[in-house]
Order: C-alpha cells, then sequence, then structure tokens
C-alpha cells in the first residue's frame, strides 16, 4: 500500500484506507463520495506543500485536502 | 394555507437560487459550499406557503455551526413538507442525503437540479425510473434559469407518506427496534434511531440525556457486526445510492477535458496560482475606481454640490426658511449624506466583482491557493473567503466564518475580520488618495488592503497561540466546483442585495449623524452659530488630539471625525465634510493645507484599524456569543491602529517624506 500523497500527478488509484485521518475530514470526504475502495486521482499540488486537488474518478468530484492529511490516506496502486 | 416547505440539499446544488425562484426573494448565491449560512424564510408565489432555505449539508451529522442549523430544525421546528433539491451531475452523493430525508417519512419532493451539467458531462437521467425507486415526485428543474421552477411549486404537496424504509441487515434493524423501545417511540420514527446509530452529534446528545441505557444497544450492536455502526450505515446507505445510480444514468460519450479542467490548470497552477489571485485582486481595484467609479462618482458629485445644492438654497429662499434651517439641510443633511452618497457608483462596482467571485466557483479556488500561507498563521484557506467577502462589509464577512469547522480558526477569523478594508472605507480613502496621491490612486488604496490583510494574519498568528493550548487540529477539505459563467440577473441580485445595505445606511445612519453632528459644530458653549472653533466639535476633538499628535494629525477635525466614525465609516467623511462645509470635491482642496501626504496615509492605516463600527461590533458580540471576548475584539484594533500609525508617520519622516 502506498499513501495518496505520493502518488503521481493523473494516476488512477484506489483509495483503501482513511482510518488514520481525522474523524470529521473522513465523514466529510465519505459523504463527498471519497470512501475507501473508491478511484481517485490527484489533478494538481499546489506550490509549497499546499493542498493537493483530487479527483473521484467515478463521480467527477473534486475536493482539495491538505498534503499532510493526504501522507494518512492509503492508496493501492493497480 | 400557511404550509411551511423547508428547502434541503447539498451545499451549492443551488438552493438559494430555487429559493429565490419561488419566493422572488433576492437572497444571496454564489458558487461555493457554504453561501447560506442560516435559515431564511420567503413567502411562496401564490401566497400558499412559506419556504424556509437552509444551509447546504451533505449528510444529517453536522460538522460546522451552519449544518447544526439543518439538523435542529429537522428536529424540533414544525414544517409541512420537504423540497430536497439533488444535483444531477452528483447523483449519488446527493442520494445519501435523500435517502435520510426519505426515512423521515415526511412529505417531500424532489427538484432535480443540474440536468444540463450531468448531460453536457455526457449522462442521462431517466427521471421515470428514478421516481418508482425513490416513491416520491421528481421534478427535472434549472434554478438558475428558472426552468421547471413554476411546475414544481403548482406541485407541491404536503399528503402523508410511509417513512420509506431501507434494510441495514438483520442485527442493524434489531439494535433500531430496541432502540425505538427505550426512548419511547413508535416505528414512524425509525430514522432518529437510524440517525443515532449512524452518529449524528445533535441526535446522540439528544437521546443519550434521557435515554443512557441505548448507548449499550449500539455497543453490543457493533460488537456483533464487528465494525461502527456508522461505518456499517453509511455504507449500506452508499450501495442503494449506487444501486440507484447504476439504474436512472445512463453514460454516454464522457468529454476527457472540460473547461473547470482548462481554467484550473491556470487558477490553481502551482507557480502561477497566487500571482493571478493577486492580479484579479489588483484588476478589481484598478477597475473599480480608476475606470469606473471615479469618472461616475465625479459626475455625481458636481450634480450635488452644484445644481441640488444651490438648488436647494433657491427654494429655501424662495420659501423664506431661517437661516437655521438653512445651514442645517446645505451644510448639514447636504455635505454630509452628500459626501457619502458619491461613492455609490464605487460600492455598486465592488460589490459587482465579489459577487462575480463568489458565482463563478473562483472563491473555492482561492481557498487552494491561500491554505498554505494561512496555515502559517495557524488558519486554513478557507478563512481567506470570509476575508475577501470582507472586503465588501464586514458584517456578512464575520457570518461567513461559519463555514470554518473549526472552533478556534472560525473564531480567529472573526476577531481579524475588522481588519478587513470594508467598502464604508472606501470613502475615506477615495477622498484622501485623490487629495494627496492623485496618480497613484488604486496602488495606494490597494497598499492599504494588503496591509489590512498582513496586520489581519499577524493578529491570527497571535491568536492561534494564545488559543491554541492543546487543540492544534485543522480541518480543510474544500469542494470544487465546475466554474460558470455567472448570470446576469443572478449578478444583478446579489450586487443590489449587498449594496443596498450602504444605500439605506445613507438614508438613516449617515443622515442622523450628519444632523447631530453638524448641531455640535453649529453650538457651542456661548450658544448656536458659534464659530467652528469654538463649537462643542471642536471641544471634543480637541480632547483626543493631543493623542494623535505623535500621529501626525493631531487636530480637533481629525478626532471628532474619528470618533463619529465608530457610527458607521463613511461617516469620517460626512463629519469632514460638515466640518469644512464643502461638498466631496472640495474636501479634498480643504485638506490639503491640513495633512501631509504622509500623515494622510498616516491617517488612511488608522481609520483602516481602529475600531469595527457599530453593526460590525452587533454580529461579533452574535458569532462569538460572550460579552467580554466582543470586548476585546471590538477594542484591541485601536492599539494596534495607534501603533501603526505612530510607526508609519515618524519612520516616514525618518525617512525625509512629509
Amino acid at each position: 500500500m502506498s499513501l495518496l500523497r505520493h502518488v503521481a500527478l493523473n494516476q488512477t488509484v484506489i483509495l483503501s484506507d482513511l482510518t488514520k485521518i481525522d474523524d470529521r475530514l473522513r465523514r466529510r470526504m465519505i459523504s463527498l463520495g471519497f470512501y475507501e475502495g473508491c478511484s481517485v486521482r490527484v489533478k494538481r499540488r499546489a506550490i509549497f506543500s499546499g493542498p493537493l486537488t483530487i479527483e473521484q474518478v467515478d463521480h467527477q468530484q473534486i475536493i482539495a485536502i491538505r498534503r499532510s492529511d493526504a501522507e494518512k490516506i492509503g492508496v493501492i496502486v493497480p | 394555507m400557511n404550509q411551511r416547505i423547508a428547502l434541503i440539499g447539498n451545499p451549492n446544488t443551488g438552493k438559494t437560487s430555487l429559493f429565490n425562484r419561488l419566493t422572488g426573494s433576492f437572497a444571496h448565491v454564489g458558487n461555493w459550499a457554504g453561501v447560506t449560512i442560516e435559515q431564511k424564510i420567503g413567502q411562496l408565489h401564490g401566497k400558499v406557503g412559506q419556504l424556509i432555505d437552509l444551509p447546504g449539508v451533505y449528510d444529517l451529522d453536522p460538522l460546522s455551526a451552519d449544518e447544526a442549523i439543518v439538523s435542529r430544525f429537522l428536529l424540533h421546528e414544525p414544517f409541512d413538507g420537504m423540497i430536497n433539491i439533488v444535483d444531477a451531475s452528483q447523483l449519488e452523493r446527493n442520494l445519501q442525503l435523500t435517502l435520510q430525508l426519505l426515512e423521515m417519512g415526511r412529505p417531500l419532493q424532489i427538484g432535480l437540479n443540474m440536468v444540463d451539467v450531468a448531460e453536457s458531462r455526457g449522462m442521462h437521467v431517466h427521471l421515470d425510473k428514478l421516481k418508482t425507486l425513490l416513491q416520491v415526485d421528481v421534478f427535472p428543474i434549472t434554478a438558475r434559469t428558472g426552468d421547471g421552477c413554476d411546475f414544481l411549486l403548482s406541485s407541491i404537496q404536503i399528503e402523508k407518506r410511509q417513512p420509506f424504509e431501507l434494510n441495514y441487515g438483520p442485527e442493524t434493524e434489531e439494535a433500531i427496534t430496541r432502540i425505538l423501545r427505550l426512548i419511547g417511540r413508535s416505528r414512524t420514527d425509525r430514522w432518529i434511531a437510524i440517525q443515532y446509530l449512524a452518529g449524528n452529534r445533535i441526535v446522540v446528545d439528544h437521546l443519550e440525556a434521557s435515554s443512557p441505557e441505548i448507548v449499550a444497544v449500539r455497543k453490543e450492536l457493533e460488537t456483533a457486526i464487528g465494525r461502527f455502526a456508522h461505518a456499517h450505515i453509511t455504507e449500506r446507505r452508499r450501495d442503494w445510492a449506487k444501486q440507484i445510480r447504476y439504474q436512472v444514468i445512463e453514460n454516454q460519450n464522457v468529454q476527457d477535458v472540460t473547461m473547470t479542467d482548462r481554467i484550473d490548470a491556470v487558477v490553481t497552477h502551482p507557480i502561477l496560482g497566487l500571482p493571478i489571485f493577486f492580479g484579479v485582486l489588483y484588476a478589481l481595484f484598478h477597475v473599480t475606481f480608476n475606470w469606473i467609479g471615479a469618472p461616475i462618482s465625479d459626475l455625481l458629485d458636481g450634480l450635488l454640490s452644484g445644481p441640488i445644492t444651490s438648488g436647494t438654497v433657491w427654494m429655501l429662499d424662495a420659501v423664506g426658511a431661517s437661516p437655521f434651517i438653512q445651514a442645517l439641510l446645505v451644510d448639514g443633511v447636504i455635505a454630509g449624506v452628500g459626501g457619502v452618497l458619491v461613492f455609490v457608483p464605487q460600492i455598486f462596482v465592488l460589490f459587482f466583482f465579489i459577487s462575480f467571485l463568489e458565482d463563478s466557483g473562483y472563491m473555492a479556488r482561492v481557498a487552494i491557493v491561500m491554505d498554505r500561507f494561512m496555515q502559517l498563521v495557524g488558519l486554513n484557506g478557507k478563512s481567506f473567503i470570509p476575508m475577501i467577502i470582507g472586503f465588501g462589509c464586514n458584517v456578512p464577512g464575520i457570518m461567513a466564518a461559519r463555514t470554518v469547522e473549526e472552533e478556534r480558526e472560525r473564531l480567529v477569523t472573526i476577531f481579524i475580520s475588522p481588519f478587513m478594508s470594508c467598502s464604508a472605507r472606501l470613502p475615506i480613502y477615495a477622498v484622501f488618495a485623490a487629495s494627496f496621491f492623485s496618480t497613484h490612486q488604486a496602488l495606494i488604496v490597494l497598499s492599504l488592503y494588503m496591509l489590512g490583510i498582513f496586520l489581519a494574519l499577524i493578529a491570527a498568528k497571535i491568536f492561534t497561540k494564545a488559543l491554541a493550548a492543546e487543540d492544534q487540529t485543522s480541518l480543510f477539505i474544500v469542494e470544487q466546483p465546475p466554474y460558470r459563467v455567472p448570470q446576469g440577473l443572478t449578478l444583478w441580485r446579489s450586487t443590489w442585495q449587498k449594496a443596498k445595505g450602504f444605500v439605506r445606511k445613507a438614508g438613516t445612519f449617515i443622515f442622523g449623524g450628519s444632523v447631530f453632528i453638524w448641531l455640535l459644530a453649529y453650538s457651542g458653549p456661548s450658544g448656536f452659530d458659534v464659530p467652528m472653533n469654538e463649537s462643542f466639535l471642536a471641544m471634543i476633538g480637541g480632547l483626543i488630539a493631543t493623542v494623535l499628535i505623535p500621529l501626525g494629525f493631531g487636530t480637533w477635525q481629525a478626532g471628532a471625525s474619528l470618533i463619529t466614525g465608530f457610527l458607521a465609516k463613511e461617516v469620517v467623511v460626512s463629519t469632514m465634510a460638515i466640518i469644512y462645509a464643502v461638498g466631496e470635491s472640495d474636501l479634498s482642496d480643504s485638506l490639503l493645507p491640513i495633512f501631509t501626504p504622509l500623515s494622510a496615509y498616516s491617517f488612511m492605516a488608522f481609520v483602516l484599524l481602529y475600531v469595527p463600527c457599530l453593526a460590525t461590533v452587533a454580529v461579533i458580540r452574535r458569532e462569538v456569543g460572550s460579552a467580554k471576548l466582543t470586548w476585546f475584539a471590538s477594542l484591541y484594533g485601536l492599539g494596534v491602529a495607534y501603533v501603526v500609525s505612530l510607526v508609519i508617520y515618524q519612520v516616514g519622516r525618518l525617512f525625509g517624506f512629509a
């Protein structure tokens, strides 16, 4: 398993672990469609370790989260 | 008939647009999650009842203050029916809220919005299938243009319906039954038990207070299914929503790169994003002042100080009004109110651009661009949205801070908001910048806005240090909606909505303030019609003038106008106009001998920072809910203003500026 933070840009990966992030962030991500098992890809990284823009591939839903949080999110690279 | 219909849906799905369509209201809309922060009530067209616009939520379990309003409303307030607005392009996510509403069993209709967006993404929605699966009426609408809204309105119904039941599996269903028995509710309240198991904070607090024994039921269930109850319920709901999506949406040719992608590639570019943001801000001020605002303001001023003043004088002469009345109207009301009214065009233009930014979807990107910097001072990128709105007016800015989930970050955002230079401070800058910095007006004004931001950030850093004893967490997650071209009508409405407060203030506060100030200036210890220097106003202003000497503007005139500025910042200009008994354009000439460019800048900085206006203090009081914090938030600026102006003036002199 790798971490969302280190995934290459525009590579589709599967979210596999949301248990290590803050409870509220997890809930909010889940209600936005970012649940364990869905496909996501990182679209952009802001400068100076700023937020990551990620897309839920299936829903075309785009959100931004912090890189420090992305470091605690596990993904599976197919 | 006076039925109450609640409007509920995910954030940024067009609830407020629909609300405006159905009620003829002008409520504020935008393209970012969290525009509506409190419930708004409007009368439905045709007087069939009231519509209640609620903040957007993803789930009935609230994460932030504005979301809690929805849960409380549904639990405690009476209503007859609900309209659930659903974003067709994000069906699966939206349906998870819809399911929770269906489970409540209250009368419900669905307005399916953004079908056009879904189609443009190659998704075709089978409405009839959706209707059958959900067992409620579904109306396709385009809230922005109003298509389909009339049909939805004429079909509002409040007939009873059975609660929708989704089977959560045998163990969970048994737990639901047991909870219902323990809290003494019937099967129709099944949804409350489900909300409890799903971890809805409001429901948990509500139920566990009266029936603490239900905790054991949840624990038992969690042992039986081997995971958290809320995780199980969420997954079950998601599977259901996914099933529905598969059945009602037909995917056609999907475009790979959308317009939003292309714009985002530029405006959230890792390197270009920040310069573009500041470029946008600069362009906003440049257009507001140099291109559109200033010429129209000059025109208006010519009208006020020319024909209107002389016309009034002529009329008063004709009816034989006393010199007292003449002076009151010409030197008091026309000078005071007129001095502020001439800035209405600038303020309209500024609000127009802020509305444009909000409605386009750019605000959500600003949160990304600014997050890293805001983090340095202990805030997050979302705090920047209230700050930008504060440029228009601090009052809605402070209210918009409710979308910041973390309580500490919300408080700090409120505390620093008064440093955001609101449009009421514009007239002051405009007068001084025109008099002393005529060639670089936009730049000088922008520098004041930047000074405000800069000091706000420093203050944020200090407050965060002081407040964050143990709690260092921060929540940052921002939905990035697709861009859209703002609609003319919507833009005009939200511009008018924001700017009309300014016009109204001119008729009330500033009118009253002008008369009062004029009276103080007209009377003195020795009677009426005294020389200005011997008036009460001069005495009051003189009291604090000595303190202001080190700042470069130690005159009673400056002191007096600063005191009155607490009513509303634009009153500073009114006061000066009355003191110097001139219209706005001549005011510039009267100021020239009294201020130098340096002391003028020092004065502008002081006005920017010293105290929030009365209306802002009132909203701070409401939002922080503590008198002590309100006092602090209102007064610390005074110290900051003094130090900053002192530094500007004294250091400026050292460097040989005058």
